[in-house]
């Protein structure tokens, strides 16, 4: 509350982006967590509700006889262009938001004050909602090839990986810990999807601390073990998501990637998908092409489209997904993943992996799983990444998104093949942004469970699920050969929208 | 002259046929006069007939005896002949390429085609003059019809019939005439009910380097205006452009002798600039790299998105001047029978919801362009395939459709027709068994006794299973006025023509007919609801006891 310098301005215009001549007049409220505009006319009283969480950035125009324009950038891409009658109301607002979207401790953020009136029975069962050790006994684990290992419990070998993890029946605790020593963040070779059908699984890692000629035997044993729990294969690939550049660059820091020489049976293979900065500055560029400058002519606007070589990433993300999908399906070869950390690239990779092998991954339920087991419990750093509070910006990068999207352009071919909509992606993104729900607050298991999340926020998840009605695509027929087993989606380059 | 002598093979057996998505097929190679088609002689279903009107070019290619023929036809589609035997293999090109190129229009398919269907409405009847003119007669009284063009002296390209103001007379319209590009003195292209405004199209004004005038051209624009009202005169082209024209005798209307016309200039692009577009266009939708960098540059070096904005946003000018500013708009380029056509038939769509109906959109494909003198001929002559140097081509139509399609996407519910329609019309414009897109004008076809000796496309479409299958399942009448976005992000490549024969739309085909059994269901639940209250209606009234009280 101390942060609101003005908590309530008059006579305040809102401008329609589509035509500049159309505004509304009313009155700005700034409360601890919203910004509201509620209008004036007589009889409408619509109003428009911004969370501070999700205002990604502001412009303070100069003054003109009409007042002060200030433009509010949201995260979800929402643009609202106020114009406020006094400069110094608006420097006033300008400042009070500023500080009020840029939280600096976990606890301002929303999800700790949103109270949606539930008891505490209920919250837990909120949380109950996804279970991860189900999707795993779907995929009918752990077996004979497969065990959870507990050899993570308390985040000691890893401290951004989740407590619960499946790893090669014949891999030992020494093995790993041997093997997660010589990788990354201690992020060692653990199971993301294994296909009941052929055995094939889909692994990923961190990279191997190699160096130039580093090598490690329990590492090599833990890859040794995960091609012999697929025991029609007699190699796996090791997919680095990475440009070959970028990964020869990691190996004078003493990281790298595997050399085949020293693994046994495995095919190693670079993919170039770009890193976090790229994509960070590939976004930016896009936007400004979109929302920036005022009625854009077809050639700026398809230049800038090119020269943010955002869809060109997003072709990226999805070819790897689908070299992997077709290693998984065709070919009933297993896969292990990785990137620089593993948390990033790995985790889009092989979640669209996932979602083109899987029909469950197209289901509301299916995409709610998937997320939270690639991408929240592996330790995608959501907090960092998404700017949950001030950080460095260096951090910041729109990693999820160009997953969704990839989604997105699945679902523009397959139209049948997904039980849920457009709109659900987009709610996702926006609470990913939010901080409304607790579920992607901090940057892995161990931070959130020290959060007391569970405990003091709600779960986007069941909420989701209780209003399935507003997700639901009409089209979705599970039962047409569209939807079933792998989709082999075309990449070239205008099926791109 | 015989088509037999120009057929140098009609018969070659072993041919295998290669189409987009679809399996190889080998059989029968047959040449007529008309048609290329390959039978497998087993089942009726792996046919191919192909008109050769709507072969734009082929390419040979040799591998041993082994000869194939690429054929690029003006749908784009590109399919592939492989014909035992180097000398069946070049006879067959010849063949094709002097059938497909033939000049004499009175050769074409549609002077040789009989209907195989049951003709129900004599398409070349559905669409006069003076039916349309009835419809206007109902609303105002401003309006006649004039002879003045019954020979078609005053303006070549003018259909007997025009509309015009009735406070002019003929002999003003004549000398008007003098003063228009090719004779086409302003006449009546649309008018909009709500507010009594309308819009009008001609040809530039003549007044050529040194600013002649015209009184009666003066006089024949100002009977459209409400007393103490200003009109807006829409020239399509860039000052600049409108300028270097007076060089050559063109010109535009000035304001000294055009005070209550505001005139305001927009860029469309013109004929060879269009067809390099299209050409472009085609390519690198046929490119078979995979880099996203390579396809976004080509598919901007190709401006095909830039012409279809410019377009659009001239049309929505256009409307906007006659919807919101309620005052009349006249419409030119040069000629006007182009870029006239695609703003003043775009802005009718936007304004009047009768256009977008399945035969309200037929009526104003005639009145717009076949009776308004757009050549047909010349501009579809060849298409984006064609090794000769463009003369006359371009895709005007082409670009209105997609305009057309650009909206449609927008408003999915809003026209009663779909896509398939859009598609069907761009197939025939170039290639077709009907008459109706022969000639370049209503003189010639007139000359040809087109009427007599062809069938109508619309003879064909007006038939109830093809009304059927041409239809949108989303329609639902839209009296509105509908404005679309001219945002660079709102308009899309229409996939539908240009990426055809690229990708398969098996998936999306699916997801269309899924669609259409959702309403259909929709609708006969529906028809059980009514049906059920109707019944229990009735039960309250047989029975007193179950009235509510």
């Amino acid at each position: 509350m101390e942060h609101i310098r003005l908590p309530k301005v008059e006579s305040v215009r809102l401008l329609d982006r589509v035509s500049p001549r159309r505004s509304r007049v009313g009155t700005l409220y700034l409360t601890a967590t919203h910004t509201i505009f509620v209008e004036n006319e007589a009889g409408v009283r619509s109003e428009t509700w911004v969370l501070h969480s999700l205002v990604c950035s502001m412009e303070k125009q100069a003054a003109s006889a009409s007042g002060c324009p200030l433009i509010i950038h949201c995260k979800n891409f929402q643009v609202l262009h106020f114009v406020i009658p006094r400069e110094r109301e608006c420097h006033d607002v300008h400042l009070s938001l500023q500080r009020l979207s840029q939280p600096e401790t976990y606890e301002e953020l929303y999800c700790f004050s949103f109270n949606p009136n539930v008891d505490d029975e209920e919250r837990r069962q909120e949380w109950d909602f996804l279970d991860l050790k189900a999707d795993y006994r779907r995929m009918g684990l752990p077996n004979s090839l497969w065990k959870l290992s507990t050899v993570n419990q308390h985040y000691k070998v890893s401290d951004t990986y989740p407590a619960d993890l499946f790893v090669p029946e014949s891999a030992t605790p020494p093995v790993i810990v041997g093997s997660s020593k010589f990788r990354s963040r201690g992020r060692f070779p653990t199971l993301s999807y294994y296909s009941k059908e052929n055995h094939a699984a889909i692994c990923r890692s961190s990279q191997p601390l190699s160096g130039f000629s580093a090598r490690c035997l329990e590492d090599e044993q833990m890859l040794e073990a995960i091609l012999r729990s697929n025991p029609r294969s007699d190699f796996m690939y090791v997919v680095d998501t990475r440009p070959k550049l970028n990964a020869i660059a990691n190996r004078a820091a003493g990281k790298g990637y595997e050399n085949e020489d020293n693994y046994s049976n495995i095919k190693f293979q670079f993919i170039g998908i770009e890193n976090i900065h790229v994509m960070r500055n590939s976004q930016q560029k896009m936007l400004e092409g979109n929302y920036h400058l005022r009625s854009p002519s077809m050639s700026d606007f398809l230049e800038g489209l090119e020269s943010s070589g955002w869809l060109k990433h997003i072709k990226a993300v999805l070819d790897a997904g689908i070299f992997i999908a077709k290693a998984v399906a065709e070919e009933g070869v297993s896969v292990l993943v990785h990137c620089s950390d593993g948390w990033d690239r790995t985790a889009q990779v092989c979640s669209v992996a996932s979602v083109l092998l899987d029909p469950y991954y197209r289901t509301l339920r299916g995409l709610m799983v998937l997320i939270e087991k690639d991408w929240v419990s592996f330790g995608h750093k959501f907090s960092h990444r998404c700017n949950h509070q001030v950080g460095d910006p260096k951090e910041v990068s729109p990693i999820i998104d160009q997953f969704l999207e990839c989604v997105w352009q699945l679902m523009e071919q397959y139209p049948c093949a997904f039980e849920f909509n457009e709109r659900f992606l987009i709610t996702i993104h926006s609470h990913i942004y939010s901080c409304q729900y607790g579920n992607f607050i901090g940057n892995n298991q161990r931070e959130r469970i020290e959060l007391g999340l569970r405990e003091r926020s709600h779960s986007l998840w069941s909420y989701l699920w209780t209003n399935q009605a507003d997700y639901m695509n009409p089209l979705y027929r599970p039962d047409h050969s569209q939807a079933q087993g792998l989709l082999r989606p075309s990449t070239a380059p205008y099926c791109f929208k | 002259m015989e088509f037999a002598e120009l057929i140098k093979t009609p018969r070659v057996d072993g041919v295998v046929l290669h189409r987009p998505f679809m399996p190889t097929v080998e059989g029968t190679l047959c040449l007529t006069g008309h048609h290329l088609i390959l039978s497998s002689r087993q089942d009726n279903t792996e046919e191919l007939w192909l008109l050769h009107s709507n072969i734009d070019s082929i390419e040979k290619r040799f591998v041993g005896s082994l000869g194939s023929i690429i054929v690029k036809c003006k749908d784009l589609r590109v399919i592939q002949l492989d014909i035992p035997g180097m000398e069946e293999c070049l006879n067959i090109a010849s063949s094709i390429e002097a059938l497909s190129t033939l000049d004499s229009v009175s050769l074409m398919y549609p002077f040789f085609y009989r209907p195989m269907f049951e003709v129900i409405e004599d398409g070349w009847n559905s669409f006069l003059p003076k039916d349309a003119f009835k419809d206007l007669e109902s609303m105002t009284d401003e309006w006649r019809l004039s002879e003045v063009n019954k020979d078609f002296s005053v303006c070549p390209s003018y259909p007997p019939l025009v509309a015009v103001p009735k406070d002019v007379d003929d002999d003003t319209l004549r000398k008007a005439a003098t003063f228009r590009h090719s004779g086409r003195f302003p006449v009546l292209s649309y008018y909009h009910k709500k507010n009594g405004m309308v819009m009008m199209r001609a040809g530039q004004p003549l007044t050529g380097t040194n600013g002649r005038r015209c009184k009666e051209d003066e006089k024949l624009i100002n009977a459209t205006l409400r007393p103490g009202k200003r009109g807006y005169i829409i020239d399509t082209r860039t000052i600049n452009v409108a300028q270097q024209a007076k060089a050559r005798g063109g010109g535009f209307e000035s304001e000294a002798n055009y005070p209550q016309w505001r005139r305001i200039h927009k860029a469309i692009e013109r004929s060879n600039v269009l067809q390099e577009s299209l050409i472009k266009l085609v390519e690198a939708c046929n490119d078979q790299s995979h880099s996203m960098d390579r396809w976004l540059s080509k598919l901007e070096a190709s401006s095909w998105q830039t012409h279809v904005k410019e377009i659009l946003t001239t049309a929505c000018l256009a409307a906007q001047c006659i919807d919101r500013e309620g005052a009349s708009v006249l419409v030119h380029g040069t000629e006007g029978t182009d870029s006239t056509l695609q703003v003043t038939s775009l802005a009718q769509i936007i304004l009047d919801p009768a256009c977008r109906t399945i035969r309200g959109f037929q009526g104003l494909v005639e009145r717009e362009w076949l009776q308004a003198g757009h050549p047909f001929r010349q501009r579809c002559a060849q298409s984006a395939y064609s090794n000769s140097k463009p003369r006359q081509e371009a895709p005007v139509f082409l670009l209105f459709l997609d305009c057309v399609w650009q909206i449609l996407r927008q408003f999915p519910c809003s026209f009663e027709f779909s896509e398939s329609f859009l598609v069907l019309l761009f197939e025939h414009a170039y290639a077709s068994q009907f008459g109706t897109f022969l000639g370049n004008r209503t003189a010639e076809r007139a000359k040809l006794s087109l009427p007599e000796k062809t069938v109508s496309l619309w003879s064909w479409v007006n038939r109830p299973q093809e009304l059927e299958r041409l239809s949108n399942p989303l329609f639902e009448a839209n009296s509105l006025v509908i404005w679309p976005s001219v945002a660079p992000q709102s308009l899309l490549l229409w996939e539908g023509v240009f990426l055809r024969w690229n990708r398969s739309s098996r998936c999306l085909d699916e997801a269309y007919e899924e669609m259409v059994h959702i309403i259909e269901y929709n609708k006969e639940l529906q028809n059980k609801v009514n049906s059920l209250r109707r019944q229990l209606a009735q039960l309250e009234t047989e029975d007193p006891l179950l009235q509510t009280p």
